[in-house]
C-alpha cells in the first residue's frame, strides 16, 4: 500500500492507495488538493471563492471546480431542510473565524480572535444562481459563501475519482478526517476507519466527523466555535458536541455532519433516517 | 388490463442516442438532456447524461460518470455501510 500524509486545507492529508498506481498519480493527486485548496479557501485573497464573496449581488466567472462546489452546497442546503447552510459566513466571521484557523488556534481555549466583522446576510441559499453552461455563480447581496463544511469532502471526492481513472484498485483519501473510501483495502479487507475510541470497517463510502471542540476560540471571554445554528446565526448549542457521518460519497457526509450539530440532539436519528446516512453521535 | 409497450433493445438505443448527440453537439445546434435508455429496472433512477452546445458526447460521459461517484452508495440508511470491530484503524475520521 503508498500512503501520503501532507499538510492541506487547514489540516492534515493522508492518500493511501492499493493497486498498480505510479509516484506520478499520487503526487499528481497531492496537487490536486493544493489547488482545490487555492480554489476555495477564503483565507486566499486569489481564490474564486474569495472572488465570489467580493463581488456578491453579481455574476462570477469561477472554474468547473467552484461550478460543482457551490451547486452540491446548495443541494445539500436543500437536502437538510437548511440545517447545512453555507450562507453563514456572515455570522461565522462575525464571531471572529476570518483566518485560517491552524496550529494553536484549532486548539480550543488556547487562543483569542479579536477581529469581528459585521457582514449581515441579506439573502439566502436558495437564492444562489449557478450558471453551469457560462460557468459563473452569483451570490445574493451582502451574503458570503462559506465552503467550510464541504469542501474537504469534496476534495476527497474529486481526488478519489481521479486515482480510480489511474488505476487504484482500492484507496483513501482522507482531509482532515472527512475521506472517501473505494475498492478493497489492505490485503483485500474492508478499509478501517479509527472513529474516537472505535474502529469501523467499511467499503465503498464517505465518512466526516464534525465535532464543535475544534476550531473553537474565546470572544469577550465566551468560548464560540465555528459551527454556526443557521436559525439562530449564533454556534450551535444544543445538538451533539460531535457527528462522525457515513454516506455514499464525503462531501454528504460533511455536509450531515456539520448538519447534525446544528439540530437538537433528539433529531439526529430521524435527520439521518431521512438522509439516507448512517450517523454516530456523542 | 394495461398493455405496455416492448422497450426497444438497449443497444440498440444507446447507438441511436450516442449518433444523435454526437451530430448535434459536432454542429453546436442545440444543448440537451438526454435520458439514458440503457436502464431495465423501472424502480432505478434515471441516469441524466447532459450534453452543452459544442461538448463531445465522450465529455457528458465523464461528466456522467462523476455525477455518480459523487453520489455513491444509496443503500446505508437500510443498514448497510459499516461494522465496527476491534482492530487497528488505517487512518482516523476526527473532528477538523
Amino acid at each position: 500500500m503508498e500512503r501520503r500524509r501532507f499538510a492541506a486545507m487547514g489540516s492534515t492529508a493522508e492518500i493511501l492507495v492499493v493497486g498498480d498506481v505510479d509516484a506520478a498519480a499520487l503526487d499528481g493527486a497531492v496537487r490536486r488538493i493544493d489547488e482545490l485548496e487555492r480554489r476555495w479557501s477564503r483565507f486566499v485573497d486569489t481564490s474564486e471563492v474569495s472572488a465570489l464573496n467580493r463581488s456578491a449581488g453579481r455574476p462570477v466567472a469561477v472554474s468547473d471546480d467552484t461550478v460543482l462546489l457551490v451547486r452540491l452546497a446548495c443541494d445539500a442546503w436543500r437536502r437538510t431542510g437548511g440545517c447545512f447552510d453555507p450562507t453563514v459566513l456572515g455570522a461565522v466571521e462575525a464571531i471572529g473565524y476570518t483566518c485560517s484557523l491552524v496550529g494553536p488556534l484549532a486548539d480550543p481555549r488556547s487562543g483569542r480572535v479579536d477581529r469581528p466583522s459585521n457582514r449581515a446576510r441579506t439573502g439566502t441559499c436558495g437564492e444562489i444562481v449557478v450558471d453551469r453552461v457560462d460557468r459563473t455563480v452569483r451570490l445574493p447581496e451582502r451574503t458570503g459563501f462559506d465552503p467550510g463544511g464541504i469542501g474537504k469532502g469534496l476534495a476527497a471526492d474529486l481526488v478519489s475519482h481521479d486515482l480510480v481513472s489511474e488505476g487504484a484498485s482500492g484507496g483513501c483519501v482522507n482531509i482532515g478526517g472527512d475521506l472517501r473510501v473505494w475498492g478493497p483495502g489492505p490485503g483485500g479487507r474492508p478499509w478501517r476507519i479509527g472513529i474516537g475510541e472505535r474502529t469501523v470497517e467499511i467499503t465503498d463510502v464517505g465518512v466526516a466527523t464534525s465535532g464543535t471542540d475544534r476550531r473553537a476560540w474565546f470572544v469577550d471571554d465566551e468560548l464560540v466555535h465555528h459551527l454556526i445554528d443557521p436559525l439562530s446565526g449564533r454556534p450551535a448549542a444544543d445538538g451533539p458536541t460531535q457527528a462522525t457521518v457515513v454516506a455514499g460519497s464525503a462531501w454528504r457526509a460533511e455536509t450531515c455532519a456539520t448538519a447534525l450539530l446544528a439540530g437538537p440532539l433528539d433529531a439526529v436519528d430521524t435527520h439521518a433516517d431521512g438522509w439516507g446516512v448512517r450517523a454516530l453521535v456523542a | 388490463m394495461s398493455v405496455r409497450a416492448r422497450p426497444r433493445h438497449p443497444a440498440m438505443v444507446a447507438r441511436i442516442l450516442t449518433a444523435g448527440l454526437s451530430t448535434a453537439a459536432a454542429f453546436g445546434i442545440v444543448a440537451l438532456v438526454a435520458r439514458d435508455s440503457r436502464r431495465v429496472d423501472p424502480a432505478e433512477p434515471a441516469r441524466v447524461v447532459e450534453v452543452r452546445i459544442g461538448d463531445e458526447v465522450g465529455d457528458a460521459e465523464v461528466r456522467s460518470a462523476l455525477e455518480a461517484w459523487l453520489e455513491g452508495r444509496t443503500d446505508l440508511a437500510t443498514g448497510g455501510g459499516l461494522t465496527v470491530v476491534d482492530l487497528p484503524a488505517d487512518t482516523t475520521s476526527e473532528p477538523s
